[in-house]
């Protein structure tokens, strides 16, 4: 036998810590098409019985406005599970019973989850479970996610419910004001008439005078369908004239109306008042002064775990996959296929697990800040600022991890709950200049403006980067979300609570899986392709040419073994140029030219510039072959900073620093982009915006320099 | 607390629901509404006010019963509400929507030594029939002599609030760092309200502002037994009355 059974749930009411503590870690992300919104399922088994729990994005409502929403309806609509748990946290029974009212409006019985008992009980309230049970006509089991305790008695209650399920279930309907409640009859009345193929007439009506676009598209262009809804149209015009209010929020009240009955009977108080400990955490955490140093000092703290503690296994895997290049090189004969595995695909694994200890490290400090509370601090003390430039206070977080790296950022977007707020963020983070363009400042601003390297190096890094990033958020503000208004802000606050290891490893394990299987496998076709093109097609004339001249100075006796050496590697570099010249990429990069030449760049700084599409700390690497001075430490190299005064000016120079910072990320970053905007649109944009916004500041730049009479 | 805190505004109140409680046995606030002539937010806010101080029985969306104070200074207040429409009618010999009108107006705030006054001077007429009707012909000659200060009312057709009853109203982001209001009324459209309502915030709902944010905006309020944020802008849509 097996049943599946559905978590629904308010966000915060601890409902992933249950489906963790229920189904362990053997879950996995279900694919729902189409849809941003993740749905977890979990297996676990009780007593035989296999019972596949389903994780439903919390929502504080059904009413299917927001993506979530939408998501989790649906789910209960179309998959009917057999069983739903509704997680409530008990401790805020009131808020978390009004998901439980619109659940049974459906016709679904849940059994009801009172989550985080312990906390309860701590504060010596309790909740009167017989009473509550008869009121409601539920079964309700109390669970403390953190402790595990209820969660044996849960799945048994469940699976109990479910070998009932063919038991009729009455549908709730809450008593409403009596103008309302008899316009809801008689929509109820003639849907009953129009649509007899519909169940639950009521729940339809209701959400009618809710105005649920998704109900109103079902009975859209349906015979009949005009007449109700002139019918809604109607009593709801006389409703709010005579009730002083519209159906809609009516309709809310009396939901609330009748859970502050329920609550009245069922809560007890506990007659002992302390003062909360969360109260004054927060004291501190929010203050008027404080607020900001501390927080200053978590985003610092979180900023070097992720990047510098994280250098450390970056390191160690950089090595290892330089172990494996080499041990494949010299076990495997040489060939194409040799090349392919080494400079291909060991290569481009090496290249998308790089990112893991990144990632991993950066959702272990985000998720202790949700699990905690923090991160809704964080919004609330950032907000003010944020929201100037048309963004959210958790937009900060992606914003200034986009320093270390565009891809956890990116991901970090996820914790924005609105899917505008979180498309500006996914736009704009890229903005922010990675580390890994940094070599490619340091390089330059070492070249051409030596005296105040650092400084330049901080302009870009630093002013330039978030400069744009709040140029382009306010441009966006009033152009591309011009129509939509903002999104509420309204965010609960929650308790300070102390995560659970636990929880906190499973959040950041998902994570890391969630990058390998979405992201590795096109990041690793992609960095083959890359690779293909920056190989191919093959040029063995070239290549004879270079190994007889080596072969010749090998020969030759009259130079000594150093110069011989140094003249072999001065070959070995223009052989690369040359090789990389008649590639796909090198192709490319010269048909290219006239694009880069509006701000001084020639065909070598095009092929750079699509080279570090693979990664930005290629594009130096990629001028030391073209300019032909060698790979070797090629940022701090004299002959490449010699080479390149001979084709970039100081101006030139700067305009292609700003083209470096401000175009495409690379292909890691925007795979991550498409993976987290889910949308081709917004995708495409992001890649086209940068690309153009790039271009003109370089050119705009370079060109008002040259009228200017800069060099 | 006793009735000497009572406002006019809350008698009416407390007379209307014992009057509706007198017909149907039990009162909605539609109909308190319907029968004092105000919209059912402010409404809502009166009965909370009087559930607080203990004179009737009441949570949202359900009905509403006087508690035994309440029948008790309900009863008063009625009584003194028939004393002088009598009066007026008897004595006077005023029409009775005129009288009804002006013993709604005059009932508060009446001391019970006035009420002895007018009630004797009620029983003193009403025994002898010579003595009214001696009075009502002295008097109606006397009237148009008389210069009475007129338009003492003040007028209500300019903007504003429809009924001066509104006027303790005041949006969320008045109230300051914690102090309470009820919620009178949640305007706007949309989203925002929608998910206003979701949250809990709903009309007649106590609400506190716990903080600001340290640069003001924005805020953090207490609701329903939890803790809430919203952007000054949002806080502006929600008019509260001042606990």
């Amino acid at each position: 036998m097996s049943i599946r059974i559905a978590l629904a749930g308010n966000p915060n009411s601890g409902k992933t810590s249950l489906f963790n503590a229920i189904t362990g870690a053997m879950q996995k992300v279900g694919n729902w098409g189409g849809v941003t919104v993740e749905i977890k399922e979990g297996i676990t088994s009780v007593n035989g019985t296999r019972v596949t729990v389903i994780d439903l994005p919390g929502t504080y409502s059904l009413s299917a406005f927001s993506e979530e929403e939408q998501v989790a309806r649906d789910y209960l609509v179309k998959e009917k599970p057999d069983v739903v748990i509704n997680v409530i946290d008990a401790t805020n029974l009131e808020r978390h019973l009004y998901l439980t009212v619109q659940l049974m409006e459906m016709g679904i019985r849940p059994v009801l989850a009172l989550n985080m008992w312990d906390e309860v009980t701590a504060k010596g309230d309790s909740i009167d479970l017989k009473q509550l049970q008869a009121l409601l006509d539920v079964t309700a089991v109390t669970t403390s996610a953190r402790n595990r305790t209820g969660i044996d008695q849960l799945m048994l209650k469940a699976i109990e419910q479910a070998a009932n399920n063919n038991k009729e279930v009455s549908i709730l309907s809450v008593r409403m004001p009596e103008e309302l409640e008899q316009s809801i009859t008689a929509v109820e009345k003639s849907l009953k008439e129009h649509f007899p193929d519909l169940s639950q007439h009521r729940w339809y009506a209701t959400k009618l005078f809710e105005r649920d676009k998704t109900i109103e598209k079902i009975i859209e262009n349906q015979p009949g369908a005009p007449l109700i809804r002139a019918q809604r149209n109607e009593s709801d015009i006389l409703i709010t004239k005579r009730l002083g209010d519209d159906p809609a929020s009516l309709i809310a009240e009396s939901r609330y109306g009748y859970i502050a009955g329920i609550a009245r009977e069922t809560i007890v108080k506990g007659k002992q008042h302390r003062i909360e400990v969360s109260d004054q955490i927060d004291v501190v955490l929010t203050h008027r002064f404080w607020a900001y140093p501390i927080f200053i000092i978590f985003m610092w703290l979180l900023f070097q775990a992720t990047f510098k503690l994280g250098e450390y296994p970056m390191g160690w895997i950089e090595s290892l996959v330089g172990w494996l290049q080499e041990f494949a090189s010299s076990t495997l004969p040489a060939g194409v296929i040799r090349d392919v595995i080494v400079d291909g695909i060991i290569a481009g694994v090496g290249g998308v697990i790089i990112f893991l200890p990144n990632i991993m490290i950066l959702f272990f400090g985000i998720s202790i800040m949700e699990d905690t509370g923090y991160m809704a601090r964080a919004a609330f003390i950032m907000d003010r600022l944020m929201h100037r430039i048309g963004l959210h206070g958790k937009s900060f977080i992606p914003m200034i991890m986009g320093l270390g790296c565009s891809v956890p950022a990116i991901m970090a977007a996820r914790t924005l709950e609105s899917r505008n707020d979180r498309i500006k963020t996914i736009l704009l983070t890229p903005l922010i200049s990675c580390s890994a363009r940094l070599p490619v400042f340091v390089l330059f601003a070492g070249t051409f403006f030596p005296k105040h390297a650092g400084n330049v190096v901080f302009l870009f890094q630093v002013v330039f980067s978030f400069g744009a990033f709040i140029l382009m958020a306010i441009l966006f503000k009033h152009t591309l979300f011009k129509g939509c208004a903002d999104n509420p802000f309204v965010m609960e606050l929650p308790p300070y609570r102390l995560p659970t290891v636990r929880s906190v490893l499973i959040h950041m394990w998902h994570k890391a899986e969630h990058y390998l299987q979405k992201m590795g496998g096109v990041v690793l076709l992609f960095s083959v392709i890359l690779w293909w093109a920056g190989s191919y097609p093959e040029s063995p004339a070239i290549e004879k040419e270079y190994d007889s001249k080596i072969a010749s100075i090998n020969t030759t006796g009259q130079l000594s073994s150093e110069q011989r050496e140094a003249r072999i590697a001065e070959l070995q570099t223009e052989k690369s140029a040359k090789l990389l010249e008649q590639s796909y990429i090198g192709r490319v990069g010269h048909i290219f030219e006239p694009l880069v030449r509006p701000f001084g760049t020639d065909w070598r700084g095009a092929v750079s510039l699509i080279t570090g599409f693979v990664a930005k700390e290629i594009v130096v690497g990629s001028m030391g072959v073209l300019y032909s001075a060698g790979t070797e430490g090629a940022e701090e190299s004299d002959v490449l900073r010699a080479k390149l005064k001979e084709h970039f000016t100081p101006l030139s120079a700067f305009a292609f620093m700003l083209f470096v910072l401000l175009y495409t990320p690379c292909i890691v970053a925007f795979i991550t982009i498409i993976r987290e905007l889910k949308n081709w649109k917004w995708s495409a944009f992001s890649v086209c915006y940068q690309l153009i916004f790039a271009f003109s500041t370089a050119t705009i730049v370079f060109q008002i320099g040259k009228l200017l009479g800069l060099q | 607390m006793t009735a000497d805190t009572l406002t006019s505004t809350l008698e009416d109140y407390l007379e209307a629901i014992f009057n509706i409680i007198a017909t149907s046995k039990v009162a909605r606030s539609m109909e308190i509404a319907d029968k004092l002539n105000v919209k059912r937010p402010t409404v809502t806010v009166a009965l909370r006010s009087l559930a607080d101080k203990g004179l009737i029985n009441y949570e949202p969306r359900s009905f509403i019963t006087l508690t035994e104070e309440g029948k008790r200074i309900a009863h008063c207040i009625n009584k003194r509400h028939h004393i002088l429409k009598d009066a007026f009618v008897e004595v006077f010999g005023l029409q009775e929507t005129e009288a009804e009108d002006a013993a709604c107006k005059m009932e508060h705030g009446m001391s019970t030594r006035l009420c002895q006054k007018i009630t004797s001077l009620l029983q003193t007429i009403r025994e002898d029939k010579a003595l009214a009707q001696k009075l009502k012909t002295k008097m109606a000659q006397s009237e148009d002599g008389i210069l009475c200060e007129r338009n003492c009312l003040y007028s209500q057709n300019g903007s504003g609030s429809k009924n001066g009853k509104d006027s303790a109203q005041s949006d969320l982001n008045l109230i300051k760092p914690g102090k309470s209001g009820f919620i009178t009324r949640i305007l706007g459209k949309g989203e925002l309200k929608r998910r206003l309502y979701e949250m809990g915030i709903t009309n007649g709902q106590k609400i506190t502002v716990v903080k600001a944010a340290p640069l003001d905006d924005p805020i953090e309020v207490k609701v329903r037994n939890y803790n809430l944020s919203l952007r000054r802008e949002e806080a502006a849509n929600i008019l509260v009355e001042p606990e």
